[in-house]
């Protein structure tokens, strides 16, 4: 595999010194029959996935960027393409970015398990990597991570990136939503995961240090300490003026009762609950029996 | 003028009235003295209180600083306006100003000392234990020898609250659907007719000692109320009323109207209520002028006097303890990287 890869530098080298742009252009895919399945040999095949195989495009895994639902231009697709490239070769996880127009499958989340499983994605003998789905059929994004890339990305990283990425999907924006998640994935792949809950994306989706944890904390110390103190002052005040006579209350004498009461009105008060539809799924097992993360986001 | 001391009926000797057994125990020859045996021997004033007022002294007589002289050696006694029992500085025995205490209204009822002077020691010294922002040096200064047993004169008033208090009520439920939260506010006018009696709403009737102090130290228990004696003074200080019972009534009818509205709004069964129109009427139906024991406890602290009481009934100890510069700063200081810490490590975990 690796061969292949450094193959393909070559080829791009030799593209853009020509300046030919068109390289790109399509998607090229194999047939799949029931004889020859081009799987791979971890997966264990049986009725209940034969059809979803045979279903799910078979591709060349070194081409990266699988624009079936041609939402980005040659020269976009190309950059991309870099950007996977470097992806790769700095976070040690393999990368596929996958659009389509028509999902064949249940959910975005098993088109985006099947094509990865069912083709030869995996940093070199592995099977860890990212597959990042645009599914225009059910207008959500979805992100599945798959043997390294589980850990290296838990759930709520995927809903950060998915959150901050899904709006440029709205606005139609492939380009840049999938050139922010590549920079946002790789942003935190060069982070250790204890540093992922001190770090946030900011406003242009940059990673940046989050002080909010901080800056809660040092709050609760002031605010903590303020009422430790109160207290203590409080303990040393013992005189007050008397402000009941409740001790000298006859209880045997007293009486009370409501003698009048008077409905005045109501009044009713409603406040919308702010939903999230962001949507990390946890880790669950693919048809071809391999585990995944991730999660998606409509858009 | 006239003073008034106990004496042993057995062998003449001074005697003091012992707050653990009720009796005046003679410590020079042992015997011991129930009220009635004191009255038999005509050390305690066998006359009803409030009834004898005769040769009662003029009114200037008792401007002022007076001077009276000890039974006992017939040195002068020194004396201010208001104190109505103190000791002669030279031999020690009680001087119990009898004149000075029946010169207007004398007192109807007292509870004797219930808790010795060890006992008060021992109550004031826990009383600064546990107070982390205590001066040091306070407590230096705390370790007392010098407590004094005084009588300090209360009024006393029954008291009838009667009439309609009207309140504004509010009831505020929550729930929420798919796609709300809803908050529903009902509002209600309801007036509640009351009726409470209150039986001898204490308020301190000398204006040497602080309002406030000498109503923390309540409550005290009636139950050992008696009739008052002069020789139940005897071994103690005590003090005469300065404060008119009308003037002393003011605070005793805020706590108890106080106390009316908030009975009354109990009433209510909503969860906010405010008054909207208070009807009801306080009226005092009983007076009484009692005599009431505190342990007192002066400390002179950088220049200021901190006022300690301890109920002499009970032993319940107030008074309010400097705080300490240094120690505040240290222990906010302390407590604030504690917290920080704690955060901290809170938020690795998470």
């Amino acid at each position: 595999m690796k061969k292949k890869l450094w193959m393909f530098l070559l080829l791009i080298g030799l593209v853009c010194s020509f300046n030919v742009r068109d390289v790109y252009a399509s998607t090229n895919t194999f047939e799949r029959t029931n004889e020859n399945l081009l799987v791979q040999d971890y997966i264990s095949v049986n009725d209940s996935n034969i059809n979803d195989i045979l279903n799910t495009p078979a591709v060349d895994a070194s081409e990266k960027i699988y624009d079936f639902a041609d939402l980005f231009s040659d020269s976009e697709e190309s950059k991309l393409y870099d950007k996977v490239l470097n992806y790769i070769r700095e976070s040690k996880l393999d990368m596929a970015i996958v659009t389509i127009n028509e999902n064949n499958k249940m959910d975005s989340t098993a088109y985006a398990d099947d094509f990865y499983d069912y083709n030869d994605f995996g940093y070199e003998n592995s099977n860890s990597g990212l597959l990042f789905l645009i599914d225009m059929d059910n207008r959500e994004i979805y992100i599945t991570t798959t043997g390294d890339g589980i850990d290296k990305y838990p759930d709520s990283v995927i809903n950060s990136i998915l959150d901050y990425v899904y709006t440029f999907m709205s606005n139609e924006k492939y380009y840049e939503g999938c050139s922010s998640f590549l920079s946002l994935a790789s942003s935190y792949a060069s982070l250790d995961s204890s540093q992922y809950s001190s770090y946030t994306i900011n406003s242009n989706g940059q990673l940046v240090k989050n002080y909010r944890p901080l800056a809660i904390v040092l709050i609760f110390a002031i605010v903590g300490d303020a009422i430790i103190i109160f207290i203590m002052v409080r303990m040393n005040k013992m005189v007050f003026k008397a402000a009941s006579s409740r001790q000298y209350l006859n209880n045997k004498t007293k009486s009370a009762k409501v003698i009048k009461e008077t409905f005045l009105g109501s009044h009713v008060s409603k406040v919308k609950i702010e939903s999230d539809s962001s949507s990390g799924g946890g880790i669950h097992t693919s048809g071809g029996g391999v585990s995944h993360g991730g999660g998606g986001h409509k858009f | 003028m006239d003073t008034l001391d106990n004496r042993c009926p057995a062998c003449g000797a001074k005697i003091d009235f012992n707050p653990v057994s009720q009796k005046w125990d003679c410590k020079y020859c042992g015997s011991s003295f129930t009220l009635e045996e004191m009255k038999k021997h005509e050390n305690a004033s066998s006359e009803k209180a409030n009834t004898v007022k005769k040769n009662l002294p003029k009114e200037e007589d008792l401007k002022g600083f007076d001077n009276y002289r000890c039974k006992n050696c017939g040195a002068e006694i020194i004396a201010d306006e208001t104190t109505t029992a103190t000791f002669c500085v030279y031999c020690g025995s009680t001087a119990i100003l009898k004149e000075k205490i029946d010169k207007g209204r004398a007192p109807d009822l007292i509870i004797p000392f219930k808790n010795t002077k060890e006992e008060a020691v021992t109550a004031f010294r826990k009383l600064t234990k546990h107070k982390p922002l205590m001066p040091r040096k306070f407590k230096e200064v705390t370790n007392i020898k010098k407590i004094s047993g005084v009588y300090i004169p209360f009024w006393a008033y029954d008291i009838t609250g009667n009439g309609k208090i009207t309140f504004t009520c509010t009831d505020v439920t929550t729930w929420s659907d798919s796609k709300y939260h809803y908050t529903k506010t009902d509002r209600y006018e309801t007036t509640v007719d009351a009726h409470y009696d209150y039986e001898k709403v204490l308020a301190d009737a000398s204006s040497r000692f602080k309002d406030e102090l000498m109503d923390s130290i309540e409550p005290f228990v009636f139950s050992d109320l008696v009739d008052y004696n002069h020789a139940y003074l005897s071994g103690f200080l005590a003090e005469k009323y300065d404060v008119s019972e009308e003037d002393s009534y003011v605070r005793a009818s805020d706590r108890t109207m106080n106390t009316c509205v908030d009975l009354a709004s109990s009433q209510c069964k909503h969860m906010a209520k405010s008054v909207r129109q208070n009807d009801m009427v306080l009226e005092k139906t009983n007076t009484y002028h009692i005599m009431l024991p505190v342990w007192m406890v002066n400390i002179n602290y950088n220049d200021k006097i901190y006022t300690f009481a301890v109920n002499g009934q009970t032993g319940k100890m107030v008074g309010d303890i400097p705080i300490g510069k240094k120690e505040t700063i240290i222990w906010t200081i302390g407590i604030f990287i504690a917290l920080l810490i704690v955060g901290y490590l809170f938020l690795l975990l998470k």
